[in-house]
């Protein structure tokens, strides 16, 4: 199956890569791209864009992550323990900093956060609706106000 | 033309705009100040949130796993792929370790190899599935959801062990594999 396996080398790190800036950790950021992949295989097709189908189905499973505050809580302060004890000093500034960019990131929607991660990865408009479930004459709106947002939240902590 | 409201500029910045309208913003934008003025607050946000975001980046990619031949099974529609972590043990006995996931119901296995000695994988995924053939016989094991199987492949023994356990990491089934 060539289409399968071009698109499995081409996305499978823009997935994780994905994953990872919401998740923040490594290993269940490729756990999930795992997973997604695998149910694209059985399903390829039926599906018309893989790229927007794997976005939503791993943007779904980091949600579902998300909102279970305490084990994202879980996650963080055990990514830190790790990254503590084995970094230099240096890096524990910039972790610091890393801590507070994901918090400020964190503290909004998981809406706005999957819409920003999506943008980020430069999907259309069309693309970020099918993937999010929003209307695709919405999206401007929605993007553009968590645009907004974040980047007042982000001035704010970094002033 | 009035101004048009931020979300159209905004829209107008992604190129996410039909022609016309496209064309009739782009003229009133030269012409007007107060648009030019938003459009830059718009771009340096906008810079800010990606800059910021592409911070929260991986240092390093892990390489992309490879994605092994799947066997196709009796019986497996109802069930849910289960995908194994990875663990590297640090125990001085296992030089080199091999990363195993399995997709056990599904029956997909993907490899991963974290050092560049690595055993035969044909031959270690044969023992894999008859590891989950007899897993999968026990009509209990069937409601366990989430398995993960472990591989530590031993370089000097030529050997691999290989640990299905549950998802406490109660250790359901093991086995050590010599391979040829
Ligand atoms: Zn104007």
């Amino acid at each position: 199956m060539p289409e399968f396996e071009t698109t499995y080398r081409d996305l499978f790190p823009v997935i994780f890569k994905f994953l990872y800036r919401m998740l923040g950790q490594a290993q269940l950021a490729e756990d999930i791209t795992q997973e997604s992949f695998v149910i694209l295989y059985h399903q390829l097709g039926e599906i018309g864009n893989p790229r927007a189908w794997l976005y939503r189905v791993a943007s779904n499973k980091a949600k579902n992550i998300i909102k279970r505050n305490k084990t994202w809580h879980q996650i963080v302060s055990k990514n830190n323990e790790a990254t503590v004890s084995r970094d230099m000093e240096n890096d524990i500034l910039e972790n610091e900093k890393i801590r507070l960019l994901r918090k400020s990131i964190q503290s909004m929607t998981a809406r706005d956060q999957t819409l920003l991660q999506l943008y980020m990865d430069g999907l259309s408009y069309r693309e970020m609706a099918e993937v999010t479930g929003l209307r695709e004459s919405s999206i401007g709106k929605f993007l553009s106000r968590a645009i907004e947002k974040c980047s007042k939240k982000l001035k704010k902590e970094f002033s | 033309m009035k101004c048009p409201n931020k979300t159209t500029l905004f829209n107008y910045l992604q190129k996410e705009l039909d022609q016309k309208t496209k064309k009739d913003i782009s003229l009133h934008v030269k012409e007007c100040a107060g648009c030019q003025k938003t459009i830059d607050t718009l771009v340096n946000n906008s810079l800010l949130v990606k800059n910021s975001l592409k911070r929260l980046e991986p240092v390093d990619i892990p390489p992309t796993p490879f994605f092994f031949k799947p066997s196709p099974r009796k019986n497996q529609t109802t069930l849910r792929p289960i995908i194994a972590r990875i663990h590297l043990k640090p125990a001085a006995a296992w030089l080199c370790a091999t990363a195993v996931c399995v997709a056990v119901l599904l029956g997909i296995t993907v490899f991963r190899n974290t050092k560049s000695v690595k055993p035969n994988l044909e031959e270690v995924s044969r023992h894999i599935a008859a590891m989950e053939q007899s897993y999968l016989a026990d009509p209990k094991q069937a409601f366990h959801q989430n398995v993960l199987c472990l591989s530590v492949y031993d370089d000097n023994k030529k050997q691999v062990k290989i640990t299905v356990t549950n998802s406490n990491e109660k250790t359901i089934t093991e086995n050590v594999i010599q391979l040829n």
